[in-house]
C-alpha cells in the first residue's frame, strides 16, 4: 500500500500545523531590522531617540555587538564557504542589510521604534564586494579553441537571467528564548536545521548541546531559506531581554528587498558541430552574479557548470562556472542550484543550433546526450543509469510532438508554437567517495504505533509522506500506524536538511535503514520469528502477521552514505500561444517526463512536478526584481514580484521513467522546474520566428523582439 | 470608553478600542490563533483569508475597527461546517497541498463558494481562486480538489467550460 494521504495533509488544511512564528510561545517580543540606507557605506548608528519611545525593550547597535564579542561572521550558506555575514553591518555592503535591530513589547511600538533609529550612511567605495570565484571542467582552453577551428559550423550565444525574488508564501521569521539553564531556544524556518545549529552554537558561544531548535515545518523555501540568517541575532536579543523569546518576522517587503534573491546569470555558449549537428567542441560559461557576499553562489555556479558539462558529453567539452559580485542584495541557490540557470542557455542555444541545420530539436538532443554507460565529464564517474532518450521519446509521444510541430505556421494575430528541452539534475550533492552525502534516520516502536524520526523537515514536497510510505514497505506488515516526526536535529548531527533533491536519495534510504533494523530487533523478540522480503511499491500489506501487543519501546537508527550524485534526466515539452499585438504569451500545456529510477509516491511526485513548471512558467514569462537605477530592490513584494496565479497555469501531464532494473528512487525536487524557461523559449521562437534572449520573457519584451524584426503587426491597432 | 468585539469561531472576544489593527495581527498576536497564517500583509497572497459575516476577506487588510460588531470565522471553525468537512476531504484526497502556508486561506473560499451555491465553470473558478497564491502546488490538484468539492456546481475540469 503506498500511503494515500500526505502525513502533514490535515494539520495543514486545518491551520493547525505550526510554522516558526506560529510555534514561538506567545506572550512574545516583537524585533525588527533597520537596513543600510545606502551601499556600500560605513553606517552610523545612533540609538537614542528609539530607546526613549514607548514599549522598547532592546537597541542593539554593531557597536554594542562589538562590545560583547559578538562581531562573529559566518557564511550565509549552511553548507560552507567565505565567513562574510555577520549579524549587524557596520559597513553595509549592499542597501537592505541589516544595520541595527529593535525589540519591543508590541507591533506598533517596534514600528515607531525603528523609525527614530537614527542611521547615517558615509558613501565608501573602498568598501569592495568580494572578488570573483571560477571553477572548470573538462577541456583546456586551447584544446577547445583547436577543436571549434575544425568544426563545420560553430555558433557563439549568450543569455541571461534577471533577478528575482524566491516568493516562498511564509515571510522568513526567526525567534529564539533562553531559559534558566542557559539553553537557547530556536524557531526558524530555515531549510537545514542540523547544520544551522552546529554554526549557530557557535556564533553565540554555546554548545551545541545547549541549543535546542524546535521542528517546524516550512512554508516554502526552493533554496531561499536554505540560509543561517538571523538565529545568532534574535539569540542575543533574547539575552538582551532577559531571555523572553522574541520574534523576529519580516514583512513580505522586507522578504523580498532585503533577504536573499533568486541567483541573477549570464551564459555564454560556444558550439561547433558537423553538418548532421552532432556536436565536437563545446563551452558554456555560467556566470552568477553573487551580489554583496559569495553564499551560496560558488556552489551555485559550480553545480550548473557540472551539470551542462555532464548533459552534453561532446569529444571536447569545457564549461566554466563564475561568481561576479557586486553591492546589492545577496544572491541564494534557487532549485536547481545553477543547472536551472545553465540549462536555460544550453537548451535555448541547442534550438537555435537544431533550427539553423534544420534538425527536429528532439533528434538533435538524442543524437547528443548522455545516456546510460556514459562519462559524466565534470566528475569523471561512469551513468551507470539516465533516461534521457526514454523520456525525450516517451515525451514526444505523449504530447504529439511531430504533429505539432508539422502543423502550418499561424499568420493571424495569434500564433501557436510547441518547443522542448531536455534537462540534467543531481539526486545528491554528494561528489564521489571522498565527498559523500550523509544521512542518519530512525525508527521506533512506541505506544501501538511505529515513528519514524528525521532531521530533515517537510518544506512542503511531500518528503515526511515518502518516509512513511518506504518504512511502510518494511513494517507495514504488523498492520500499525506509522507517523513521522522531526527529530531535534542534536540527534542527527551533520544532516544537511531539506535541499538539493536529496530527501529521497539520500535521507529516503537511511529511513529504509532503520525501519529495517527495527524490524530485525522486533522478529528477534518475537515468539515466531516472521521473515520475508521488503516489499516494492503498489505491493498490498497483507493481513498482520503476529502482534506487536506490548511491545516497545523499541527504537533502531539506519544510515546511508551517497557516494554519487545520482543523476536524474528529463524532458519538458510546451505548446505556447503568443499574441503578437500585445506580446503576451500563455502557456497552453506542458508535458514534463522524468527518469526517477523508481517511483515511491505517485501523488507526491506528481504534485512536484506540476508545482515546478509552475515556478518554470512564472520564471520564463513574468518573475522579476523591480530594480531603480541605482541598484536599489524597488519591489514591494507580490504585486510586482508577479507569481503565476490560478488563472496562469498551464495544463501539466506529468510522465514518469522508471528502471527496469529496479534502480534506486532518485530525486525529483529540483527537477521539474529546470528546463521549462528553454522549452518555452523555444516555443516561442518556433510560434513567432524571433529568439527572446532574456528572462522574463514578459509581454513588452516579446513584443519589442516581434516588432524590431517584423515591425508593427498587420491589423493591429494603437489607441 | 468604546469597548469593541469581534464574534471570532462562535466566541464573542473582546476587541478594547479597535483601531486600524489589521485584523489578522490581532487575530494571531491578541488571539493565538496561529490557524490565520500571514503570508504578504498586502492582500495579495490570500493565506490569512477568514469570513467576515459569511464572505471571504484578506484579513491583513480588514482594520480591528471594521471588524468590531461583526462575525468572523476562521478555518478552523469554517472546516467544522458539513460544507468546510467536504473541502477537507477534497484537499486530503487529492493532495492539494504541500507545504500548506496558503492551504487554509484556500479551503475558506472553497468552503464560501459551495455555500454560495451559485454554479461555476472551471474558468470561472480559477478565477475565484486567483486571489490565492500557492508557490508550491500549481494548483492543478487544488483546482481538481475543490471541483470535487463543488461537486455539481462545478464544471467540468476536463473540459473547456
Amino acid at each position: 500500500m503506498a500511503v494515500a494521504e500526505r502525513v502533514d495533509g490535515r494539520a495543514k488544511l486545518q491551520g493547525r500545523a505550526l510554522y516558526a512564528a506560529d510555534a514561538v510561545p506567545r506572550p512574545h517580543l516583537f524585533a525588527g531590522l533597520v537596513a543600510a540606507p545606502d551601499a556600500p557605506a560605513v553606517i552610523t548608528v545612533d540609538p537614542a531617540p528609539a530607546w526613549r519611545m514607548p514599549g522598547v525593550v532592546a537597541v542593539l547597535t554593531p557597536a554594542d555587538l562589538a562590545a560583547r564579542h559578538r562581531d562573529a561572521r559566518w557564511c550565509a550558506s549552511p553548507h560552507g564557504g567565505p565567513r562574510e555575514t555577520c549579524m549587524l553591518a557596520a559597513r553595509a555592503r549592499y542597501a537592505g542589510e541589516p544595520v541595527a535591530a529593535v525589540v519591543a513589547t508590541s507591533r506598533a511600538e517596534l514600528r515607531a521604534a525603528l523609525a527614530a533609529v537614527g542611521v547615517r550612511a558615509t558613501a565608501d567605495p573602498g568598501l569592495a564586494p568580494p572578488g570573483l570565484t571560477e571553477v572548470a571542467y573538462g577541456a583546456e582552453l586551447d584544446e577547445l579553441e583547436t577543436a571549434l577551428a575544425s568544426c563545420a559550423r560553430v555558433y557563439a550565444h549568450r543569455y541571461e537571467i534577471g533577478p528575482s525574488p524566491f516568493g516562498f508564501i511564509e515571510p522568513v521569521a526567526v525567534a529564539a528564548a533562553w531559559d534558566g539553564t542557559g539553553t537557547c531556544h530556536i524557531w526558524s524556518c530555515a531549510q537545514s536545521p542540523a547544520l544551522a545549529l552546529a554554526e549557530v552554537a557557535g556564533i553565540i558561544g554555546v554548545p551545541a548541546g545547549q541549543v535546542s531548535w524546535y521542528p517546524t515545518y516550512i512554508g516554502g523555501g526552493f533554496g531561499g531559506k536554505d540560509q543561517i540568517s538571523y538565529e545568532p541575532l534574535t539569540a542575543v536579543l533574547s539575552s538582551a531581554c532577559g531571555g523572553r523569546p522574541v520574534l523576529l518576522e519580516l514583512s513580505r517587503a522586507e522578504s523580498t528587498r532585503c533577504w536573499p534573491k533568486r541567483n541573477p546569470a549570464t551564459i555564454e555558449l560556444r558550439t561547433g558541430t558537423d553538418t548532421a549537428g552532432r556536436i565536437l567542441a563545446r563551452e558554456v560559461i555560467l556566470t552568477i552574479d553573487a551580489g554583496a557576499d559569495h553564499g551560496h553562489s560558488p556552489d551555485v555556479a559550480d553545480n550548473g557548470a557540472a551539470l551542462s558539462a555532464a548533459l552534453y558529453p561532446a569529444p571536447v567539452t569545457r564549461t566554466v562556472g563564475r561568481t561576479v559580485s557586486s553591492p546589492v542584495l545577496p544572491s541564494g541557490g534557487f532549485r536547481g542550484y545553477g543547472g536551472t540557470e545553465a540549462l536555460y542557455g544550453v537548451e535555448a542555444s541547442l534550438d537555435e543550433i537544431a533550427a539553423d541545420l534544420g534538425i527536429d530539436p528532439v533528434d538533435i538532443r538524442l543524437r547528443n546526450a548522455l545516456s546510460a554507460g556514459g562519462t559524466d565529464i565534470a566528475r569523471q564517474v561512469a551513468v551507470p543509469s539516465f533516461g534521457i532518450a526514454e523520456c525525450l521519446r516517451q515525451g514526444a509521444e505523449a504530447f504529439g510532438w511531430s504533429a505539432a510541430r508539422s502543423r502550418p505556421g499561424d499568420r493571424g494575430r495569434f500564433r501557436r508554437g510547441v518547443g522542448v528541452a531536455a534537462l540534467i539534475d543531481t539526486s545528491s550533492p554528494a561528489q564521489g567517495p571522498g565527498r559523500p552525502d550523509h544521512a542518519t534516520a530512525a525508527c521506533r516502536l512506541d505506544a501501538g504505533r511505529f515513528v519514524v524520526e528525521v532531521a530533515a523537515a517537510e518544506i512542503g514536497t511531500g518528503s515526511h509522506t515518502v518516509f512513511a510510505a518506504l518504512a511502510d514497505r518494511v513494517l507495514g506488515r504488523y498492520g500499525m500506524p506509522i507517523e513521522v516526526e522531526q527529530a531535534d536535529p542534536r540527534l542527527f548531527p551533520g544532516d544537511s536538511g531539506t535541499y538539493g533533491s536529496r530527501s529521497s536519495y539520500v535521507i529516503g534510504k537511511a529511513v529504509t535503514s532503520a525501519a529495517t533494523a527495527l524490524r530485525q530487533v522486533i522478529e528477534a523478540q518475537l515468539a515466531h520469528p516472521v521473515s520475508g522480503p521488503v516489499r516494492k511499491a503498489g505491493e498490498t500489506a497483507g493481513p498482520p502477521v503476529g502482534s506487536l501487543d506490548g511491545f516497545g519501546p523499541l527504537r533502531a537508527e539506519g544510515t546511508f552514505s551517497a557516494s554519487d550524485a545520482g543523476l536524474v534526466a528529463g524532458a519538458q515539452f510546451a505548446e505556447v500561444l503568443v499574441d503578437t499585438w500585445a506580446g503576451a504569451v500563455t502557456v497552453e500545456r506542458v508535458c514534463s517526463v522524468h527518469d526517477v529510477g523508481s517511483l515511491i509516491d505517485h501523488e507526491r511526485a506528481a504534485g512536484q512536478v506540476f508545482g515546478g513548471v509552475t515556478q518554470g512558467i512564472g520564471l520564463a514569462l513574468t518573475e522579476t526584481l523591480c530594480t531603480s537605477p541605482d541598484g536599489m530592490p524597488a519591489s514591494r513584494g507580490f504585486l510586482d514580484h508577479l507569481v503565476p496565479t490560478a488563472l496562469d497555469v498551464a495544463s501539466v501531464t506529468a510522465l514518469f521513467v522508471q528502471d527496469e532494473a529496479g534502480g534506486p528512487a532518485r530525486g525529483l525536487g529540483e527537477a521539474p522546474v529546470m528546463a521549462v524557461a528553454p522549452a518555452i523559449a523555444n516555443a516561442i521562437a518556433s510560434a513567432v520566428g524571433v529568439r527572446l534572449r532574456a528572462l522574463p520573457m514578459t509581454s513588452e519584451r516579446v513584443l519589442d523582439a516581434i516588432e524590431a524584426i517584423q515591425g508593427p503587426q498587420e491589423g493591429r491597432k494603437d489607441t | 470608553m468604546d469597548e469593541g468585539w469581534v464574534d471570532v469561531d462562535g466566541t464573542r472576544r473582546a476587541a478594547g478600542t479597535p483601531d486600524i489593527t489589521p485584523l489578522a495581527r490581532w487575530l494571531r498576536d491578541e488571539l493565538g490563533a496561529t490557524q490565520v497564517k500571514f503570508g504578504c500583509g498586502e492582500g495579495t497572497c490570500g493565506a490569512c483569508t477568514v469570513l467576515m459575516d459569511d464572505v471571504p476577506v484578506p484579513s491583513c487588510l480588514v482594520p480591528l475597527a471594521r471588524a468590531s460588531g461583526h462575525k468572523v470565522a476562521t478555518v478552523q471553525a469554517v472546516l467544522e461546517t458539513e460544507h468546510g468537512g467536504r473541502v477537507a476531504e477534497a484537499f486530503a484526497a487529492r493532495s492539494a497541498l504541500q507545504c500548506g502556508f496558503c492551504t487554509p486561506g484556500f479551503a475558506v473560499t472553497v468552503t464560501y463558494l459551495l455555500d454560495r451555491g451559485r454554479p461555476l465553470t472551471m474558468r470561472e473558478l480559477r478565477s475565484e481562486l486567483a486571489g490565492h497564491l500557492c508557490r508550491c502546488t500549481g494548483y492543478q490538484q487544488i483546482l481538481l480538489a475543490a471541483a470535487d468539492a463543488l461537486g455539481d456546481l462545478a464544471g467540468d475540469p476536463d473540459g473547456s467550460s
